[in-house]
């Protein structure tokens, strides 16, 4: 008997055997041995897959069921056949994409669906947590059989379970420290594996021994033993089971669940797929797993019948294992038996624990963590929530025993889970096979399976435990026995599990199919689909044979070598394939192994890229083919060991990868960078040493500049040390250069001064010291930073010398003084012409201000002279304005009167025009002066051009039909109709033309030509005669004043002026004259003269109405004049227009008048003797009640003096003499406020008109009063013609329409209309 | 012994030997020596059993020698 303690012990042992092998198998890996990498190892890891359940429980189906519970192992042996296909493609997609568990590779093949994921890691944890209980279950009834503790025993059910609890706290141990170690669910664990797998030779070796003692120990063998069982009645049972329909349902069920799950159950997926080194591993796992499988159950159905044989209870078929040798007395081998339950509980339980809590974590956990934001900081505790769900697992399947699996035995619990995990099957096969599978439908088909596994297996057991009413199982829910869980659809002769099985896979693989079919898969599910369909139609990856030299280097070589004869000479080639292989170090090997290869074929590739570039280097190895695709899948695996040694997942190793190409492409630009900074370093080191270089060429020009300078120079630098001394310096002062550079305090004063003292330089290297230098300079100042002195040296060489001394700083390029360059100027030489020039310009001054004296009095005898020529130029000209007022003034009064004839108008015409003229050549004479002294100025004002012309030509033409001349004016080109200038100017010249023309013609003509330019605006004019002409060398003279042409004779006329004053007014008008002439065939005087064109409105002369008196009360005006005839003119002027006049002849004649005539108005001269004008108006104004007398000023004098000024001033208005009579009553009305009573211009009568007035009939007066009317007709005086018609009226009524109309024409001044009407009635009968 | 080695590498032949199994080991024929007895079927399945290990173990074989004929540049049938 083996007591608890003893199990408890050899338990112990065992686990920390395994444990020690685990640990050492790590570490041997970790070193980079694999010792999981063995065929056997492998195959022996997959029978875990024969758990506790099958080590004890098979034996108990047996002793009921016969042969029925091979079926559990006959399956997995059909299904090994097909892992050629099924394997192999799981373990190629698991290489390809480093899938971690069952779940991840339906996820990935899904279309990463985390659903299915949780789904598939619910129904895991689904199925093993009854596989838990079942290992708990196991156990513990083991252990209270092995330690002889009946079940009436009240310890037993608490050894049980305190040897159920070790267990699971040593699963949890276990499973933490060798398979949840760390967060790297991709990475194989091989300590644990290996571990559990040399755990299942244990097992194997316990039933096998324990086979072996029942069969030949306590029998003599099989045939023994079946021909006493054939014999008993378990026999003839055993036998009529077999032939039982439920026999062969149940047989294939279990065909079925176990070809499934001895790959589809989460652990065994680990096992043959993640934990998987290399593919033909799998070939021996095909014939390892079904012969272990076969040794394993070659004695359970003898155990089973020699328990039966034996008298125990077919109840207890679960312990005939145990309970055979321990009644017979063996000790050993009921231990070693238990231990091999023990072993093969641990290995289901740590593997399982380790891949179902991946499966939690990675596919519940972490989706929820990204679900809810706040359990966010569970992603920091991954690996401690993998712990936690290891531990939960264990727990709850031994929960679940403690519940649940009182109420069943072992094989149902197992078969409960085998059916949950049946539900993967379809998808995973879908998954390999099946392209058009897709994630909905896996979706549908697990979810439907797993629902109707729930209905079918676990509600029963739930209701055989007590928890649901009995009802549902009896009668279906809600009474529907169609639904009754273990007889849907009333099927009745299939057991449980086959039942189970039979809906669970209908509904499954049909909602799979039909979600599948129903819904569509994106682009990306297609396309993994297809490669994993298609997995194995990739070359085969090859065994491992990373450091294998099995690669012939010749052959490679000699393709390298052929590839480079496409781009390279022969030997060139030859060459660049020994420089690899040299690069490389593998020139003296015969082989090598791939990793080489891919070395050399990458050496290669540089090498020819760099002639050809590396795209076309790459396409040119890529198709060469130089790596085969063997050697390519070889070194594909090579690549994936590394990834697999590092133990890193995949993502992780990306990261890395990712990492180091960032760093590398980071360390590639720094080096760049670096290489561009030196680049850039050596540019600016070059640059310097041009700068350098161009800095010392241009101290060398510098110097040599300095030293070419004529000014003693020298430089020094900050601390006063010599260090340039020019040529002129050492000429100056006969001390050498070399004698004085590097020389410093103020010794450079020496040779110039005769002692060391501080000169200009000093100041601006010490600027402390200018009070001090100042002292030593009669002149010093600074100028821009310049300090300019001059001082007296005593030169070495020259003795004393006047200098000019001028420093400027010298600054470095950070404007800090480096230093001092002064020049001394020697300006003797020119200090001492500046002392012979003050002489002079002292005698100078005293000449200037002699010569001013005599100047002064030049002037003011100039002056004087100047201003008797003015006094005698007034005076003259007074005097001859003073006749001509009277000549121009009567002339004008008798104009006025109406009865002239043509001809006589005429006449008083030319003696009007005359008389202008002489007063223009009186005028002349004062322009001439004018002119001289620059004093004339333009008036310039808008004219009428042809009728002023036509003026000039008329008075020129009296003169020229005088001399019988033939004068003709011709206009080349149309004039304008005004034009802007000074009409009195321009009247002047031409005048002075036509008359000179006129003056020197004796015979032929005069012709004027008169043209226009509308573009310039200018006046051309030529005056063409056919006079004297001129000789060449006088024609510059004629324009001088005072010049008359020799040889003129008789026609030396005038002052000879008037050439002289046309041409200085053509100047001074801006226009030119020239002339051409030639003695004896006349002259020409061309005259061309600016006068734009104007379009002002120009007030046309009218022909002003005749004043012929005023309204209103009689007015008195005195006239004051000491010439009697300007005041007899004036007094013929103003009495017929019905004014008082009085005349006085000097000022105190006219107070005299005007203090008793009380005028009006006075029209006083301004030259009088006597009392002048002037003093007259003050003292007129003087007289009591004519302070507000209006006075208007007369005179002849144009000179503008002072008198002039003071005269005007003290009048109210002014008029020259002689007087405009126009004017002249202009102003009289302006300054006394009257009416002119006018005669309106008399306009010529229309025919019409002058028969209505010939052919009114009037009763006229007699002939001797028509005469006297007629009278008053001729002399137009038409006030004493209305006097006479009122008188006419008032003698004789009769004569009253006669009066009436007389009137009316005398009011309108009609003066030809009352001529006609009184020389019609003179002529007509009475 | 070629043409064997071909006939056996290729997947059609895994899926025949896996019928072939599943008609061996299922109704009706495993009735026939079921209705003998308990030896009679439980010799039967063993015998199968063992033959077909034989089998898997030949298939392994051969799955061997064709990885290595592939290694070595020689064509092979999957």
């Amino acid at each position: 008997m083996n007591s608890p303690a003893a199990i408890i012990l050899i338990c112990t042992l065992y686990v920390t055997a395994i444990f020690l092998l685990a640990v050492w198998v790590e570490r041997k890996a970790t070193a980079g041995k694999n010792i999981g990498n063995r065929a056997w190892i492998y195959a022996l890891s997959l029978t875990i897959y024969q758990t506790a359940w099958t080590y004890y429980g098979s034996v108990g189906k047996a002793a009921s069921t016969g042969v029925l519970v091979l079926g559990f192992y006959l399956g997995p042996t059909l299904a090994v056949t097909l892992w050629w296909m099924v394997l192999r493609k799981l373990v190629r997609v698991k290489n390809s994409y480093l899938i971690t568990s069952m779940a991840d590779f339906i996820s990935l093949r899904y279309n990463k669906s985390t659903a299915i994921a949780a789904l598939v890691t619910v129904i895991s944890i689904f199925s093993l947590i009854p596989y838990y209980a079942l290992q708990f279950k196991a156990m513990g009834s083991t252990f209270s059989v092995i330690t002889n503790k009946l079940p009436a025993d009240r310890a037993a059910p608490y050894l049980a379970l305190i040897f159920a609890a070790i267990f699971a706290v040593f699963t949890i141990v276990f499973t933490i420290i060798l398979g949840v170690r760390r967060l790297a669910p991709a990475e194989r664990h091989q300590g644990v594996v290996v571990a559990m797998s040399i755990g299942t030779l244990v097992k194997l070796t316990a039933f096998l021994a324990v086979g072996c003692y029942v069969t030949y120990g306590l029998f003599d063998g099989f045939g023994d033993l079946f021909a006493r069982f054939e014999q008993s009645p378990f026999g003839a049972s055993i036998n009529r089971s077999q032939t039982t329909l439920s026999f062969y349902t149940g047989w294939t069920t279990y065909l079925i669940l176990s070809m499934c799950t001895v790959l589809f159950l989460p652990w065994q997926f680990h096992l043959g797929v993640i934990e998987n080194f290399q593919e033909k591993h799998i070939g021996t796992a095909m014939w390892g797993l079904p012969l272990f499988m076969l040794l394993q159950n070659l004695f359970v159905v003898p155990i089973a019948m020699a328990g039966l044989l034996a008298g125990y209870p077919v109840e207890q078929g679960d312990t005939f294992v145990l309970r055979l040798p321990m009644a017979s007395g063996q000790t050993f081998l009921p231990a070693l038996v238990f231990l091999g339950g023990f072993s093969a509980a641990t290995g289901m339980m740590v593997i399982s624990s380790m891949t179902v809590s991946t499966m939690m974590t990675n596919h519940l956990l972490l989706p929820v963590i990204a679900s809810f934001r706040r359990l966010d900081v569970l992603k920091q505790y991954l690996l401690q929530c993998r712990w936690l769900s290891v531990a939960l697992l264990v727990l709850a399947g031994y929960w679940f025993e403690g519940i649940v699996g009182q109420y069943l035995i072992l094989v149902d619990i197992g078969i409960i889970s085998s059916v949950a995990m049946l539900q993967v099957a379809p998808v995973i096969i879908g998954a390999l096979f099946w392209k058009r599978g897709n994630a909905a439908g896996a979706l549908w088909g697990m979810a439907s399976g797993l629902a109707l596994w729930i209905y079918t297996l676990i509600l029963p057991a739930f209701i055989r435990a007590g928890f649901v009413s009995h009802d549902i199982l009896d009668n279906g829910p809600l009474g529907i026995s169609w639904l009754r869980p273990e007889h849907i659809m009333g099927m009745a002769t299939f057991e449980p599990a086959s039942h189970a099985v039979f809906w669970t896979l209908i509904a499954n693989t049909g909602c799979y199919i039909i979600g599948s079919l129903y819904s569509s898969e994106d682009e990306a599910e297609r396309a993994i689909a297809r490669e994993i369909v298609d997995a194995l139609a990739a070359p085969p990856i090859p065994e491992l044979v990373s450091g294998e030299a099995t690669i012939d280097l010749a052959v490679k070589k000699g393709e390298i070598e052929g590839l480079y004869r496409h781009y390279f000479p022969g030997p060139r080639s030859s060459a660049m394939v020994e420089e690899c292989v040299s690069a490389l170090g593998i020139a003296g090997k015969a082989q090598i192994s791939i990793a080489e290869l891919a070395e050399f074929y990458h050496e290669a590739e540089i090498r020819l890229a760099s002639a050809i570039g590396a795209a076309a280097a790459h396409q040119a190895l890529f198709k060469s083919e130089i790596i085969s695709p063997v050697e390519e899948a070889k070194l594909k695996r090579v690549y994936a060991d590394m990834i697999a040694e590092l133990k890193m997942p995949a993502s992780e190793l990306k990261t890395k990868i990712d990492y180091h190409r960032e760093r590398e492409k980071l360390l590639t630009l720094q080096a760049a960078e670096l290489e561009e900074k030196v680049r850039e370093r050596d540019r600016e080191i070059a640059e310097r040493r041009k700068v350098e270089q161009a800095l010392r060429n241009s101290e060398s020009r510098l110097a040599d500049i300095i030293n070419f300078l004529p000014d003693a120079t020298m430089v020094v630098d900050a601390a006063g040390k010599i260090i340039i001394w020019n040529r002129a310096a050492e000429e100056f002062t006969g001390v050498k250069a070399v004698e004085m550079l590097g020389k410093g305090n103020q010794e450079y004063a020496i040779p110039f001064y005769g002692e060391r003292r501080p000169i200009l330089l000093d100041l601006l290297l010490d600027p402390s010291r200018e009070q001090e230098i100042r002292q030593l300079y009669p002149h010093l100042e600074m100028k821009n930073g310049i300090a300019i002195g001059e001082s007296t040296t005593q030169s070495l060489k020259q003795g004393k010398a006047y200098t000019l001394g001028m420093a400027a700083p010298l600054y470095d390029a950070e404007g800090k003084v480096i230093g001092v360059i002064e020049s001394v100027r020697d300006i003797t030489e020119r200090k001492e012409a500046e002392e012979e020039l003050k002489k002079h310009r002292a005698n100078l001054e005293e000449l200037v201000k002699e010569r001013t004296s005599e100047l002064l009095i030049a002037k003011e005898r100039a002056e004087v002279a100047s201003q008797a020529k003015s006094s005698f130029l007034s005076s003259m000209s007074h005097e001859l304005r003073t006749p001509l007022n009277a000549i121009l003034g009567y002339t004008q009064i008798i104009r006025r009167q109406e009865y002239l004839r043509e001809q006589q108008l005429q006449q008083l015409e030319i003696i009007r025009g005359s008389g202008e003229h002489l007063l223009s050549l009186i005028n002349d004479i004062l322009d001439m002066g004018k002119i001289e002294s620059e004093k004339v100025e333009l008036e310039e004002t808008a004219f009428d051009l042809s009728p002023m012309l036509r003026q000039v030509f008329n008075i020129a033409k009296v003169k020229a039909e005088e001399k019988k001349l033939e004068f003709r004016y011709e206009e080349s080109t149309p004039l304008p109709q005004s034009v802007r200038g000074d009409q009195r100017k321009l009247k002047q010249i031409l005048l002075n033309l036509l008359t000179n023309a006129v003056k020197y013609t004796r015979e032929g003509g005069v012709t004027t030509r008169v043209s226009y330019r509308d573009e310039s605006g200018i006046l051309g004019c030529e005056v063409v005669d056919t006079g004297i002409g001129m000789a060449a060398d006088h024609l510059k003279l004629i324009f001088e004043p005072f010049t008359q042409l020799p040889g003129a004779g008789e026609t030396r006329e005038g002052v000879g002026l008037g050439l002289a004053i046309t041409k200085r007014l053509v100047e001074l008008m801006h226009g030119t004259i020239s002339v051409q002439s030639e003695p004896g065939r006349g002259s020409t005087f061309i005259l061309q003269l600016p006068l734009p064109e104007t379009t002002v409105e120009i007030g046309r002369e009218r022909s002003r109405p005749t004043v012929t008196g005023y309204q209103g009360t009689r007015r008195k005006i005195l006239v004051v004049d000491d010439n009697a005839v300007n005041a007899s003119l004036l007094v013929s002027l103003l009495q017929p227009l019905g004014f008082d006049v009085f005349t006085a002849g000097s000022g105190p004649e006219a107070l005299d008048l005007a203090a008793g005539q009380k005028p009006d108005l006075v029209l006083l001269d301004m030259v009088m003797p006597g009392m002048d004008g002037v003093t007259t108006a003050r003292e007129l104004r003087r007289l009591r009640g004519l302070e507000e007398i209006r006075i208007i000023g007369t005179s002849a004098t144009v000179s503008d003096t002072e008198l002039r000024h003071a005269f005007v001033a003290s009048c109210d208005d002014f008029i020259s003499k002689p007087v405009d009579v126009d004017l002249l009553l202009e102003k009289i009305q302006g300054q006394l406020g009257i009416v002119w009573e006018v005669a309106v211009p008399e306009k010529e009568l229309t025919p019409a008109e002058a028969a209505t007035v010939a052919g009114e009939t009037f009763e006229v007066p007699p002939q001797e009063q028509l005469r006297e009317l007629h009278k008053l007709a001729l002399f137009g005086d038409m006030r004493r013609i209305r006097i006479w018609a009122e008188e006419l009226e008032g003698r004789a009524p009769q004569y009253r329409p006669f009066a009436e109309k007389l009137r009316e024409l005398a009011s309108r001044y009609q003066a030809k209309a009352l001529l006609t009407l009184v020389e019609q009635h003179m002529k007509e009968p009475q | 012994m070629t043409r064997l080695t071909r006939l056996i590498r290729q997947k059609q032949f895994h899926l025949f030997i896996f019928c072939l199994q599943v008609l061996l080991i299922e109704w009706p024929i495993l009735s026939v020596s079921a209705a003998r007895g308990l030896r009679s079927v439980f010799v039967y399945l063993f015998t199968i059993w063992a033959f077909f290990i034989l089998i898997l173990f030949l298939l392994h074989k051969s799955s061997l020698d064709e990885a290595s004929e592939k290694d070595r540049g020689v064509d092979g049938d999957d």
